[in-house]
């Protein structure tokens, strides 16, 4: 996976309206690389067959049992 | 019994000495009230402490329990919560001076239950900002391990765990996201339990995100764990995500012996890197325990637990960051540096990310669950060792440091927990010894959906069966 720089960070969130000053961009752009290598490992741990179900799911949320 | 072994009684039995009215609700209040005068000053446990409110309530309670009219075992009991949940008329500030001067204009569920039961509200407790952890400058004073000023108390309950083993208080409520009531637990020799996600309403509890936010106690043991969760537990007309699912009567289901119970010990819970020797030899002195309780031991595997990281870390900050974006925009400057920048590395996941993350999560599940079917409960160490120093946090400059701290032994913290946050089913820590530096040391125990009580039967005949709790740290008796 190819890790984005620090201009690029800065662009995505400025699209979202969020101004970050350059010192925080560096860890921020650090972290982001390092989650988006970590996603990788998502891949092995899927397959073709694991719906995301709702979160909800199992839990009887709103029911009165 | 001096006033100082009186606040390290556990709530079970200082609510048998106040039914059989051997002790006054006020005179409790007051012993917890100098101690938190004391102590807190070095803890920082708290962040408000309400004194003259917590004394009018323990008369009150007083009037009503001599008048026949007592509410519950938890009448007239002292407490504290995480600032994080919602009183009505105080100050909670999520531990963030964004919020420093946010006065609630209601109490949020889990208080108005508590208070329905007679409980006798202390304070709010310091916590990491907004839960999120690890704050780098806490705004309310840097919250310390009891047992040792140099160590942390582990986050983000960090005031309700610590509160709590310096005998500041009969019980607390903590939030758990990923670990946040149990690893807090484990590092201070408390019991801290999460319960089934939508057990235990969220109605008036600042969110972390939102799917794996859990409200919980910690106490002295698991029998006081058991009665303040029955006053928690149950659906909520305010919390949506509230589970109608019936509530048992939990402590009645405590026994002394776990004749029958099934235990697994989770292989991948019990080695390095992410459990030290100390740690692993603890646990191992405990499933003897178990053993000779009646509890049938077996080992099981969840190969998935490791790989678990890579799921609820962008989960976790692509909730965060959703709830926190209106405050972001107006005063991003306010945040705790530390805080700030884990909500913006959420803001910037792409979304592919976060779908992966939630098939992910579904997989982890399936595996706790398919472990489950085969034991009751699943056993392992509650973290890798006793509570390490207390840590700013540098700022990172490469994505080497970050895999290091992400994902590397640098995430040793949260690799005991994460995966039953995952699930969402229960699970609690109980202490079960101390390090060679005196730390407390903890036992990780979960459970099937909604069987908190199996859990909590395992937590109390073992805690019942040794004297790991009894034990007192240096700060508490100065």
């Amino acid at each position: 996976m190819r890790d984005l720089t620090v201009e690029q960070v800065e662009r995505i969130l400025a699209a979202q309206g969020y101004d970050v000053p350059a010192d925080d961009l560096v860890e921020i752009t650090a972290r982001l690389n390092a989650q988006l290598e970590g996603a990788a490992v998502l891949d092995r741990i899927t397959t073709d067959e694991t719906e995301s179900w709702y979160a909800l799911f199992p839990f009887g949320c709103g029911d009165e049992r | 019994m001096n006033a100082d072994e009186l606040a390290f009684l556990p709530l079970s039995e200082q609510a048998g000495r106040i039914g059989r009215g051997e002790l006054s609700p006020v005179e409790l209040t007051e012993c917890y009230l100098e101690r938190i005068a004391r102590c807190d000053d070095s803890l920082k446990a708290f962040i408000t402490v309400l004194a003259d409110d917590a004394l009018a309530a323990a008369s009150e309670a007083e009037a009503e329990i001599l008048a026949g009219g007592r509410r519950s075992p938890l009448h007239g009991i002292p407490f504290a919560v995480k600032d994080q949940i919602l009183i009505e008329g105080v100050r909670v500030t999520g531990g963030s001076r964004i919020l420093a001067d946010h006065v609630a204009d209601r109490d949020a569920t889990v208080v108005a239950r508590l208070k329905e039961a007679g409980a006798v509200l202390l304070g709010t407790l310091n916590t990491h900002e907004f839960h999120m952890g690890p704050t780098r400058d806490f705004p309310f004073g840097t919250p310390r391990n009891p047992w040792n000023l140099e160590r942390t108390p582990g986050g983000s309950s960090s005031g309700s765990a610590a509160a709590v083993a310096a005998g500041l208080c009969s019980f607390s409520l903590g939030g758990d996201t990923s670990g946040s009531i149990r690893g807090p637990a484990a590092y201070c020799g408390v019991v801290g339990l999460k319960a089934t996600w939508s057990r235990v309403s969220r109605d008036g509890v600042f969110p972390l995100a939102w799917s794996f936010d859990c409200v919980g106690p910690l106490a002295r043991s698991a029998l006081d764990a058991a009665l303040v969760l029955q006053a928690l537990a149950g659906r909520d007309p305010m919390d949506p995500t509230s589970s109608g699912e019936s509530v048992p009567d939990y402590a009645a289901a405590l026994t002394d012996d776990l004749d029958g119970v099934r235990v697994g010990v989770v292989e991948e819970m019990m080695t390095e890197p992410y459990t030290g020797t100390e740690a692993r030899d603890a646990v191992e002195a405990a499933l003897e325990v178990l053993r000779s309780l009646g509890a049938t031991v077996r080992p099981v595997r969840l190969p998935l637990m490791d790989d678990s990281k890579y799921a609820i870390s962008p989960l976790v900050l692509l909730e965060a960051s959703g709830h926190h974006r209106p405050k972001l925009l107006e005063s991003y400057h306010e945040y705790d540096y530390n805080t700030r920048i884990r909500l913006m590395v959420g803001a910037a996941l792409p979304s592919g990310v976060a779908a992966q993350a939630e098939r992910a999560r579904v997989a982890v599940t399936r595996q706790v669950l398919e472990a489950l079917e085969e034991v009751d409960v699943l056993v392992g160490a509650a973290a890798s060792g006793g509570a390490p120093a207390l840590a700013r946090g540098e700022p990172i400059t490469s994505k080497e440091e970050a895999t290091f701290v992400l994902f590397g032994t640098g995430a040793v913290a949260g690799h005991h927990s994460r995966v039953f946050s995952l699930a969402g089913v229960p699970a609690l820590s109980v202490p079960c010894g101390f390090d060679a530096d005196g730390l407390p040391l903890g036992l990780h125990v979960a459970g099937r959906y909604f069987d908190e009580t199996a859990v909590l039967r395992v937590a109390h005949a073992y805690g019942k069966a040794n004297t790991w709790s009894r034990n007192r740290p240096p700060l508490a008796v100065r």
